[in-house]
Formats: structure tokens, C-alpha cells, sequence
């Protein structure tokens, strides 16, 4: 008969006041109280002893075969169920759900925004329709991207950097609001009026303005994104 | 003797301005260096995995535990750079209502 631990019960095996060191790993309980590596049940001056180690595991300098030389004592009782809170989890600390997601997500309306606005001066410029229809699908496409983009940010910001408001982020934040603002009013005005360039009114200056508006707005944001990504703060 | 009172306030204040603005600056520079220690412990780890000689693998295991040391330093450090930003904040707030109070007596 296999010995069942509980999760408050796996607690006790902490290693502290001559107590055994348990460590649970896959539901599997092991006694690791002869390791040199877990001494006083402090593992690499992190990982603490009478807890399920499943999940940090996966970021530990090794893998499971270190498990190999150890007894096993029993097994969790509760975790034999589907653990899907722990594996959300693990998505999320591990597979990139976090800065780095945005550094991906960021590059999308950069192109796109900057894009549209050098298609409307083409527009401008040479007066072939072909650019401006160009600009608007553009624009399309960037002011879908933006708030995936910032939604990301917002994401990165909160699990990498804890969430914690600096000057940068505070930065970051309020300039986001002009470009979701414009970007949305932008897509609106040309959806409603396509002809909206081609009729020299009041309206369509204030519609090139504001697509043109983009590309600073987009510039001075992925400059402070640079900045956090290569570590320059100030 | 009032406006002596009051300019030694304010240089105070001014101070207290001073010192929250470095605290935040210190405050960005170690929160934006936290992923990086993280990441790079990542980096490690994973080349420990793939990694097939003993020697490599005890040097990708020392460098992957030296990157968590680095960041729990940093976290302990960030703890106690934002109670000290609480603290002086709350002695701006002091002096502030202090100063108030010399003006309108």
C-alpha cells in the first residue's frame, strides 16, 4: 500500500528541526534527506523542502533523472487530477507569455502605421488612387495591431516587471492612448467617407494630419520599448 | 525669522524631491534588469539540458544558480528601494503641510 501525502501533510518534511526532506515531483513523493544538495531543506538557496517541485523544476539547471537516485515514499493524494491552474501557470512563466510576447506584437503597428502614413504622402504626391487604397488596408491592419500590441505590453509589464509603475512605463502608457485613439477615428473617418483624400476638405486635412500623426506616435513608442529591452533607463 | 522658517522648508522639500526622483530612477534601473537575469538563467538551464559532458553541464549549472542569485539580490534590494520611496514620500507630505501651515499662520 503506497503511503498518500497530502499537500499540508507533504509540508511537515521540511528538513527544519531534524525532520526528513520530502520533496513531491509528478505526484511522486521522495525522500531526499541523505542529499548533500538539500541541506537544512534549502535546495540552490530557493527551493524549499515539503512542496510539490513540479513546476519549478522546469526552470532548475536540470532535469527529472536527478529524482532517480532517491527513494520514493509515497504519493501527493490530491494531485492525480488534471492541474490546470498550475499548467496555465507554467505557460505563462515559461513559454514566453510574457515580454516577449509584446517585443513581437510592438513590431506590427510600427511597420504598418508608418507604412500607411508613407503611402498617403505617395498619395499626395504622385495622386495614383492605388497608394491611398493601399494606405487604408495598411491602416487597417496597424489599428487592428495596436491594441494587441498594447494589450501585450500591458501583459509583459505586469508579469516581467511586476507591475510595478516606473517613469517609462508611465510613458509608454499615456502615449498609447493617442495611437488607439487616432489609429480607431482614422479607420472610421475612411470607412465612412472613402473618398475622404480625393475631396480637398477640411475633413480630409484633418484625416492626413492624423495618419501622419501615427508615425511619431509609433516612433517615440518603440524607442522607449528599446530602451527597456537594451537596458537603457535613462 | 517666519521666511528663515519657510526657506528651510522648502530647500527640505526640494531635497525630498530630489531623493524620490533617484529613488525612481534606481527604482526603473533594477526592475528593467530583473527578465534579463531571469532570461539568461533560462539560457543556462536550457543549455544544461542539451548539454552532454560533465564539465559543461557543471558550468551551465553554476552560471544558471549564479543568474537566480543575481535576481533574488535584485528583488530584495527593489523591496527595499520601494519602502524607502513610501517612507519619503510620506515625509514630502509632512513637509508640505507644514510649509502650508506657515503660510496661512
Amino acid at each position: 500500500m503506497v503511503k498518500k501525502f497530502s499537500k499540508e501533510e507533504l509540508k511537515k518534511f521540511d528538513g527544519k528541526s531534524g525532520a526528513p526532506i520530502y520533496v513531491a515531483y509528478k505526484n511522486k513523493v521522495y525522500d531526499l534527506t541523505q542529499s548533500p544538495l538539500w541541506k537544512f531543506g534549502i535546495h540552490a538557496n530557493t527551493h524549499k523542502a515539503g512542496i510539490d517541485s513540479t513546476e519549478s523544476i522546469l526552470n532548475a539547471p536540470h532535469g527529472e533523472e536527478v529524482f532517480e537516485r532517491y527513494s520514493v515514499v509515497g504519493e501527493l493524494g490530491e494531485e492525480s487530477g488534471f492541474d490546470l491552474e498550475g499548467k496555465l501557470l507554467r505557460v505563462i512563466k515559461t513559454g514566453g507569455m510574457d515580454r516577449r510576447i509584446h517585443r513581437m506584437t510592438s513590431h506590427f503597428p510600427i511597420s504598418l502605421l508608418m507604412t500607411a502614413s508613407l503611402l498617403i504622402l505617395l498619395y499626395e504626391y504622385i495622386g495614383n488612387r492605388s497608394f491611398e487604397v493601399a494606405a487604408y488596408y495598411t491602416l487597417s491592419l496597424g489599428v487592428i495591431a495596436s491594441p494587441i500590441s498594447v494589450l501585450s505590453g500591458l501583459w509583459g509589464w505586469k508579469i516581467s516587471y511586476l507591475g510595478v509603475m516606473t517613469k517609462i512605463f508611465k510613458r509608454k502608457i499615456l502615449i498609447s492612448v493617442p495611437l488607439l485613439v487616432i489609429g480607431f477615428v482614422c479607420l472610421i473617418l475612411r470607412s465612412l467617407y472613402p473618398d475622404i483624400l480625393v475631396e480637398k476638405l477640411l475633413l480630409s486635412w484633418i484625416y492626413l494630419i492624423m495618419v501622419l500623426c501615427l508615425t511619431p506616435i509609433v516612433i517615440t513608442l518603440g524607442y522607449y520599448g528599446g530602451k527597456i529591452t537594451f537596458l537603457r533607463p535613462f | 525669522m517666519e521666511t528663515n522658517n519657510k526657506k528651510e522648508l522648502q530647500g527640505m522639500i526640494k531635497e525630498l524631491q530630489d531623493k524620490i526622483n533617484e529613488l525612481q530612477d534606481m527604482i526603473e534601473a533594477i526592475l528593467l534588469a530583473i527578465p534579463r537575469e531571469r532570461e539568461a538563467h533560462e539560457y543556462y538551464a536550457n543549455a544544461y539540458r542539451e548539454a552532454t559532458s560533465e564539465a559543461s553541464r557543471k558550468m551551465y549549472s553554476y552560471l544558471a544558480e549564479q543568474e537566480t542569485l543575481h535576481e533574488t539580490t535584485l528583488r530584495k534590494r527593489l523591496d527595499e528601494l520601494q519602502q524607502e520611496l513610501v517612507e519619503t514620500k510620506i515625509k514630502l507630505e509632512l513637509e508640505r503641510m507644514k510649509l502650508k501651515g506657515e503660510r496661512g499662520g
